[in-house]
């Protein structure tokens, strides 16, 4: 996969020399500060968990959202695409090696969360079961970023789309249960909220920080969080073949 | 052996709001054995980097078929891709915010380059180019001409068969045009095949196996460089400079002296008929002092104004 591979490492050199990357990431110890105390001052403290986790799949639903928007559009105004394009490589496969990157920001995001949680609130996050806590982390981090793959294609095939992105946000935040387990919701709503892969990863990641919490059927969890990944990569791989074919046709390939 | 570059009634056509469709190459018919330097000239708007763009990849054809060393562009362009290296000219197309090692490092890796050989092959092209001193200087600073250097060794980061280079040395000084035609050379003599579009007549002239003339869409000629100037004369000519009036009445009386005329530059031009007419004329300028004479055939430019016309600024289409 020559195309993943470059295109990782090539997002970790972007991203490492621009600063307002890391603007996005400020927010987070802010977000868990505000989530710890709704839960203290509700007496909901087995909620914890939440608090420290959600920041970071915020942060990284964010990333998907703010990076996707402009992977190859502006790679096309700045006269890239033509060139990536003759090169022999997945261009799928390199915007998600890309969009994989970009989640790298989740950790910083996650640190700076788990220390302000402890050191203002006295509340550490303990690692009940590390190994899937971090098989979980690299699913839900591989999953938003095929879901963001899928997105940079519909952002450049209907480029009205990117008006509504920044609008993509708290939908997601709501129906992938990122603060409220989406078990909370009324029936109806957690049915809706089963279709969004974030909803599986966010119990994971819960459920292997609290003590004493147990999913079901934890392979369960792991295995829809990595069918919805990959009907997500599945269809970003569609879209953006079908993008390709008809901006060759069209020759739109090189926008001026 | 398959040629290494095949081109079949190529059209293309565009989509233009409100008119009919625009015919940019109208039927293109050429091939290009391997190891061939191949200038493509004409026109602005001729359709040299449409044709380009086809033979990259990157724009499909209307109709017709190119094949690059037996892969067909369309169907086959994955591997068709992996034996061509493109470089698309001009200010834009690369990563501003990255220096221009990162940039090669970057391009390597597409082109599935590991990580020992694509440092090797960086650090060769950025010496090879003259960028080496500002390797690690972000291109966002880079000169036109630099950014040109850099585009081309981009082109051959993958050690390509077939190289198509749009106007690569638009806005080089010209030490930088001089290497790159070395360069061109060192390529050739690797048995590489090289495609290249230019405005430089001179430098098609030097470069090139053979030139292809396109104008409006269409191919008008593809020739040697040293024969075309038989299309404008089949005639011989002799230039000199400082010769006398009274030799140069003696030269319109010689037998076979076609034309005795001053060049706008002040040179006299004499065309002959044949090549003793040209032994005659040569020992008659020098036995009256001349050194300064040479023989010439009609220049590439001249051919160029010949078929393509003196358009002026006037873009065709
Ligand atoms: N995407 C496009 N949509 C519509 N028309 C186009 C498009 N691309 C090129 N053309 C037209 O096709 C014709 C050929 O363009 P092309 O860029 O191939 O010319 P060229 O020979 O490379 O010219 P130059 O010497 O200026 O680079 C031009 O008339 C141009 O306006
Ligand atoms: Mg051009």
């Amino acid at each position: 996969m020559p195309g993943f591979g470059a295109g990782f490492e090539f997002q970790i050199v972007a991203m490492r020399g621009q600063a307002d990357t890391y603007f996005s990431l400020i927010t987070a110890p802010f977000f868990a500060l505000v989530f710890m105390s709704i839960m203290e001052y509700s007496g909901r403290t087995d909620l914890n968990s939440h608090a420290v986790i959600a920041p970071m799949l915020i942060t990284m639903w964010t990333a998907a959202l703010s990076f996707s928007g402009e992977m190859i559009s502006e790679d096309r105004e700045n006269g890239r695409l033509e060139s990536l394009i003759a090169a022999p490589m997945s261009f799928a496969m390199l915007l998600f090696g890309r969009l994989c990157a970009c989640m790298l920001l989740a950790l910083p995001s996650f640190l700076m969360s788990y220390l302000a949680a402890g050191s203002v609130f006295g509340y550490w996050l303990s690692f009940e079961q590390p190994l899937l806590f971090a098989s979980a982390l690299v699913l839900t981090a591989a999953a938003t970023a095929a879901t963001a793959t899928a997105l940079s294609a519909v952002f450049v095939i209907a480029p009205g789309a990117r008006s509504v992105q920044n609008t993509l946000s708290f939908p997601v935040y709501l129906l992938g249960g990122v603060l409220v387990p989406v078990s909370q919701y009324p029936g109806w709503l957690e049915g809706l909220t089963r279709i969004v892969y974030l909803s599986w990863g966010a119990d994971l990641l819960r459920a292997a920080t609290t003590p004493g919490a147990e999913l079901e059927n934890t392979i369960c969890y792991l295995v829809m969080l990595g069918l919805l990944g990959a009907t997500a990569f599945a269809l970003g791989r569609l879209f953006i073949s079908r993008f390709l074919q008809r901006a060759r046709a069209l020759g739109a390939l090189a926008k001026e | 052996m398959t040629a290494a570059i095949d081109i079949r009634g190529v059209t293309r056509s565009y989509v233009v709001k409100g008119k009919p469709d625009f015919m940019a190459l109208k039927g293109i018919d050429l091939t290009i054995p391997r190891g061939e330097v191949h200038a493509l000239l004409g026109p602005n708007g001729a359709g040299k980097t449409t044709l380009c763009r086809i033979l990259s990849t990157v724009l499909l054809p209307t109709s017709g078929t190119v094949t690059v060393l037996g892969h067909e562009v369309v169907r086959d362009a994955e591997k068709a891709k992996q034996c061509l290296g493109v470089v698309f000219g001009g200010d834009r197309g690369l990563y501003n915010r990255l220096s221009a090692r990162q940039n090669l490092n970057f391009w390597a890796s597409l082109y599935g380059l590991r990580r020992g050989e694509r440092r090797r092959r960086v650090d060769e092209l950025l010496d090879r180019m003259g960028l080496a001193q500002r390797a690690d200087e972000r291109v966002q600073g880079f000169s036109r001409g630099m950014k040109q250097r850099l585009h081309l060794a981009r082109g051959l980061v993958s050690d390509p068969g077939v190289l198509i280079l749009d106007e690569p040395t638009v806005g080089m000084d010209p030490v930088a045009a001089r290497d790159f035609r070395d360069l061109v050379r060192e390529l050739r003599a690797d048995g590489r095949t090289i495609l290249m579009t230019t405005h430089d007549m001179a430098e098609a002239a030097e470069l090139s196996d053979r030139v292809s003339f396109i104008d409006d869409g269409n191919l008008a000629l593809t020739e040697s460089p040293t024969t075309v100037g038989n299309i404008v004369s089949t005639r011989e000519r002799v230039d000199a400079r400082g010769v006398p009036q009274e030799v140069r009445d003696r030269l319109t009386g010689l037998a076979g002296v076609a034309a005795v005329s001053e060049t706008e530059a002040g040179v006299l031009r004499v065309e002959t008929e044949h090549s003793e007419a040209t032994r005659q004329v040569l020992m008659t300028i020098v036995a009256a002092g001349v050194t300064d004479v040479s023989r010439s055939r009609p220049s590439l430019e001249e051919v160029y104004l010949h078929l393509i016309g003196r358009r002026g600024m006037a873009v065709g289409g």
